[in-house]
């Protein structure tokens, strides 16, 4: 193996990464012919060798099954009907209240962010029902878009949570904690997003409109719509609640859940086998990309590593003697650029090797610096050009909204994002209180 | 060819608690050789999972591992056995007695060879015994616990009723709890404050079950050996056992130091002769494996007998 | 042509057809833990298979998976120029970046048989529970994904080719019978 200096080589292998994706080369493929391309050239053939133990590694991890749970749960949650009923409710409750419905629409993501892992049910659905919804009113589309995008984003923060998962698989964290600290930003985050859009909206009535005074609902009418919580609130106490006591592993918490939205369904009445096969077939093909994206990502960060250039890097910041907060703000900096291009997967399996080994050395803690990570992801949904909310959002939002309206609409919510960021640095205990009250 | 500088690429199964043990073990070789052996050593999992470790290594992509062989308990008939069985020994002069005088290393030596790996020496663990919630004083005292353990573990609790779990490290601490688990079988009083598990379990039960509890190896792939001149594999050697007696030294600091954190007790004799007796499935399922592992496990049957264990 | 259209086809079929097939190893994963969390919780009997089982049936569903993603088209990736070129300019493109993602599968797909070999010469078995299965045939899943995904790929590079030579393949008319709605690229 020859040595080459670890900055160029970085230089090179993140150049040829970014090179290949503006072609349109797909990121599982980019990330492995970057990986087996520099292996080969700097190692020789050797480096193959370090591509299977590698996969198999992602096919032989108890904490991992949950991936596909987690997302099959979100697929039949997208298709059971409990986001048309949880946008009944914000309808009748909030509708009359000058930005209501998106205030509302806040709401109802964290709540399904609290029954799934991944972020693409909440923004689906809503960007189905509560969009157009939200427009007829004579909302704004960038306030109406931007709030779905964002609040389809808390899924990854508040439990459970795909991305806290795959930290876990890397850094041999307890999944149990990670989730515990992702509830309080998560639900702070929501707290900023809903000011904000009360704030604008009271201001500017027009951006978000209240419900003619004719469709408004009495106080009793009010509390009957809370009925539509039930079902949703069964669900998250079944899959937090299992994990929380220690009924169920993280693991198994996924599998009751993904059953338990089998039942939300069945109560629908909509449980049938085309709609069961859909999401099944669905949750195959993500569970497909998602798998191939890890493989390529674990490929280029091994040979990336087993170059040397990991741990080079990590010697050259710990000599430097920096302010540890300058180290954490150029790793938060680097985690918004890696964002606008990679999915967070990839960003996770290349730059946990680096970058936790430098955390832990700096004294800070890795679990509060894993809800970090998952806020900077958060910010990577939204970020164009390669962002997951803004392609689900653009599969499904009415003609109307351009994708320049969609660009436009995240802006203030990734404003807010990066302000949670800020918030999280200096106030650790945000995400640190509840795991330990939780489990200490 | 003396004058060459053999680089050897070698991974490691342990995490950055250990960086400063590991060090030592380069530097050593470094000054020993005259810088001619230059070990540049990964953590636990950075290049490949840690239970394929083994692949790696027999491939050449790993040029040497510290490693556990539980790890290819699967891959390899003698692996198991190598890394403890229950009751196969119970004192430090008991293992190194078995690996050096009745044996063992030299079968274990061979065998590795088959496999195309190069065995240096045995590197003796530290503690493997039971902590709980609440106080264990006999067998009994577990039938009515759930308890996390190896397989080989497992199947002698097995013989008692008391149920068993796996769960994987990271999630020990709140398994317990959350009283997932009542106990678990895995190191000594220093990996379990390692990871902080003492904050929700103190009580300690010495098993007698198996100490050294646990023995890692140095592996290192035939082809990269047969690189090294004599001088340098005797240097090699040299040094790897010396720092084996450093590392073992080092567990057994440790788990003195944190001892206080928990309430030690242990089992009755009866209990211990009982196990021994349960654990004879388990040598036998060992010695099934090949003709090779029934010649470790009669050595293992020989030592027990000759300290008066077995009948 | 006609040959090659009816291959390409008939690969497209052969990888929904499997992808349908493994997607329901997802609904056994569901029913194998949550029996698991019932026998240990309701009856105090918990199985020293069903965590093994499920990671060994996660392994095999994950990794066979990426040829149904490939035949849907799934696996992401940045439009931004590819979207502004013509019918034929996307299909060149298209073409190429096939090529590229088949022969580094290709390398794959060589290491991926010996690891399986390998593991299928000394009967590997798992060892984690008492129960320890044996686990080659998980690890000899890896190349037959990885061939069936270039399988996959080689039909969809074909696709493009025939697009350039001006004799696009018709898709069969199966598109709307797997989802209740319409994917995009960007799915998660
Ligand atoms: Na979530
Ligand atoms: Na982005």
């Amino acid at each position: 193996m020859g040595s080459i200096d670890p900055i160029l080589l970085t230089l090179l292998m993140f150049g040829a990464m970014l090179g290949l994706m503006f072609v349109g080369v797909p990121l599982a493929w980019t990330l492995m012919g970057v990986g087996v391309g520099f292996g080969y050239w700097i190692w020789g053939p050797d480096s193959l060798g370090i591509m299977l133990p590698s996969v198999f590694g992602l096919m032989n991890e108890f904490i991992l099954v949950a991936l596909p749970l987690f997302i099959l749960m979100g697929m039949i949650l997208e298709r059971s009907g409990i986001a048309d009923d949880l946008f009944g409710m914000v309808y009748k409750i909030m509708g009359g209240v000058r930005g209501g419905l998106g205030m509302g629409t806040v709401v109802i993501c964290a709540l399904i962010a609290a029954m799934v892992g991944i972020t693409g049910a909440a923004t689906v659905s809503l960007g189905l029902i509560a969009l157009p919804a939200m427009l007829k009113r004579g909302y704004s589309k960038q306030l109406s878009a931007g709030a779905v995008m964002a609040g389809g984003a808390l899924g990854f923060l508040i439990p459970p949570s795909l991305v806290m998962i795959l930290y876990a698989f890397l850094t041999r964290e307890s999944v149990g904690k990670l989730f515990a600290a992702g509830v309080m930003p998560g639900l702070m985050l929501a707290g900023i997003y809903i000011v904000y859009i009360g704030i604008r909206c009271y201001r500017n009535p027009e951006m978000g409109p209240p419900i003619d005074a004719s469709e408004r609902l009495g106080t009793w009418d009010k509390i009957k719509a809370l009925n539509a919580m039930i079902l949703p609130g069964g669900l998250i106490a079944v899959v937090l609640g299992t994990m929380a006591t220690g009924v169920a592993s993280p693991t198994e918490a996924s599998a009751l859940g993904a059953s338990g939205a089998m039942l939300c369904a069945l109560v629908h009445g909509r449980l049938n086998i085309p709609m069961l096969s859909g999401a099944l077939y669905s949750t195959a093909r993500i569970m497909g990309m998602l798998m191939w994206i890890m493989i390529g990502a674990v490929i280029f960060s091994k040979i990336y590593i087993a170059l040397g250039a990991g741990q080079a890097i990590v010697a050259q910041v710990m000599a430097a003697e920096l302010s540890p907060y300058l180290v954490l703000t150029v790793i938060l900096l680097s985690y918004l650029v890696l964002g606008m291009f990679l999915d967070d997967s990839a960003i996770l399996f290349i730059t946990v090797p680096l970058y936790v080994p430098i955390i832990k050395a700096l004294g800070f803690d890795p679990i509060w610096f894993a809800t970090l990570f998952v806020l900077a992801m958060q910010s990577a949904y939204l970020t164009p050009p390669f962002g997951y909310n803004l392609f689900y959002m653009r599969s499904v939002a009415p003609p109307e909204v351009t994708t320049g309206d969609l660009y436009r609409s995240v802006v203030p919510f990734l404003a807010m994002q990066i302000l949670g960021i800020v918030l999280l640095v200096l106030f650790p205990q945000i995400a640190l209180w509840l795991p330990g009250l939780i489990f200490d | 060819e003396d004058g060459d500088v053999v680089e050897i690429r070698m991974q490691r199964y342990t995490g950055t608690e250990e960086d400063p043990i590991f060090e030592r073990y380069q530097e050593m070789l470094a000054e020993a050789s005259d810088g001619r052996i230059q070990l540049k050593i990964f953590r636990g999992g950075e290049l490949v999972p840690n239970d394929q470790m083994f692949v790696a290594l027999r491939s050449g992509t790993l040029q040497a591992i510290y490693g556990y062989a539980g790890y290819w308990g699967g891959q390899m008939d003698t692996a198991v056995l190598e890394s403890g069985i229950p009751m196969a020994w119970t004192s430090l002069e008991e293992a190194k007695e078995l690996w050096s005088e009745r044996g063992l290393g030299d079968l274990l030596s061979e065998n590795y060879a088959r496999q195309g790996v190069q065995y240096t020496v045995p590197i003796f663990g530290g503690r493997f015994d039971l902590l709980t919630k609440e106080p264990v004083n006999s067998l009994e005292d577990m039938s009515e616990l759930k308890v996390r353990a190896t397989p080989s573990v497992s199947a002698v609790l097995e013989h008692f009723d008391i149920p068993t779990v796996y769960i994987p490290p990271q999630e020990f601490y709140i398994a317990l709890s959350t009283n997932t688990i009542d106990g678990l079988i895995y190191g000594g009083p220093y990996d379990y404050s390692v990871l902080k598990l003492d904050e929700v379990a103190t009580h300690y039960t010495d098993l007698n079950m198996l100490y050294p509890g646990f023995v890692d190896n140095i592996l290192v792939n035939q082809n990269t050996w047969n690189r090294m001149s004599e001088e340098l594999q005797d240097t090699f050697m040299e040094v790897t056992a010396e720092w084996a007696d450093y590392r073992h030294q080092k567990f057994v600091e440790w788990n003195e130091e944190e001892a206080h954190r928990f309430e030690v007790t242990s089992l009755p004799d009866d209990d211990v002769l009982a196990m021994t007796e349960a654990a004879q499935e388990v040598w036998d399922t060992e010695a099934e494996k090949s003709p090779v592992a029934a010649e470790a496990i009669e050595m293992v049957r020989d030592l027990a007998r000759d300290k008066g264990r077995l009948d | 042509m006609a040959f090659f259209h009816a291959w390409i086809r008939w690969q497209d079929r052969l990888s929904e057809w499997l992808g349908r097939f493994i997607a329901w190893l997802g609904f056994v994963l569901v029913v194998v833990l949550v029996f698991e969390v019932a026998a240990r919780q309701l009856l105090s009997s918990p199985t020293s298979w069903a965590h093994e089982a499920s990671t060994m049936t996660y392994g095999v569903y994950a990794i066979l998976a990426g040829a149904y993603t490939e035949k849907w088209q799934g696996h992401v990736r940045i439009d931004i120029f590819y979207q502004h070129l013509s019918a034929k300019g996307q299909a060149l493109i298209s073409f190429c970046i096939g090529l590229f993602a088949l022969c580094i599968l290709g390398l794959l797909l060589n290491s991926a048989a010996e690891f399986a070999l390998q593991s299928i010469a000394i009967q590997e078995r798992s060892f984690r529970s008492t129960w320890a299965p044996i686990i080659w045939p998980v690890k000899a899943m890896i190349p037959v994904a990885v061939a069936l995904l270039m399988l996959q790929m080689l039909a969809n590079t074909a696709r493009h080719l025939c697009t350039l030579l001006g004799h696009p393949v018709e898709r069969d008319g199966e598109k709307n019978t797997t989802d209740t709605r319409e994917d995009s690229h960007g799915e998660h």
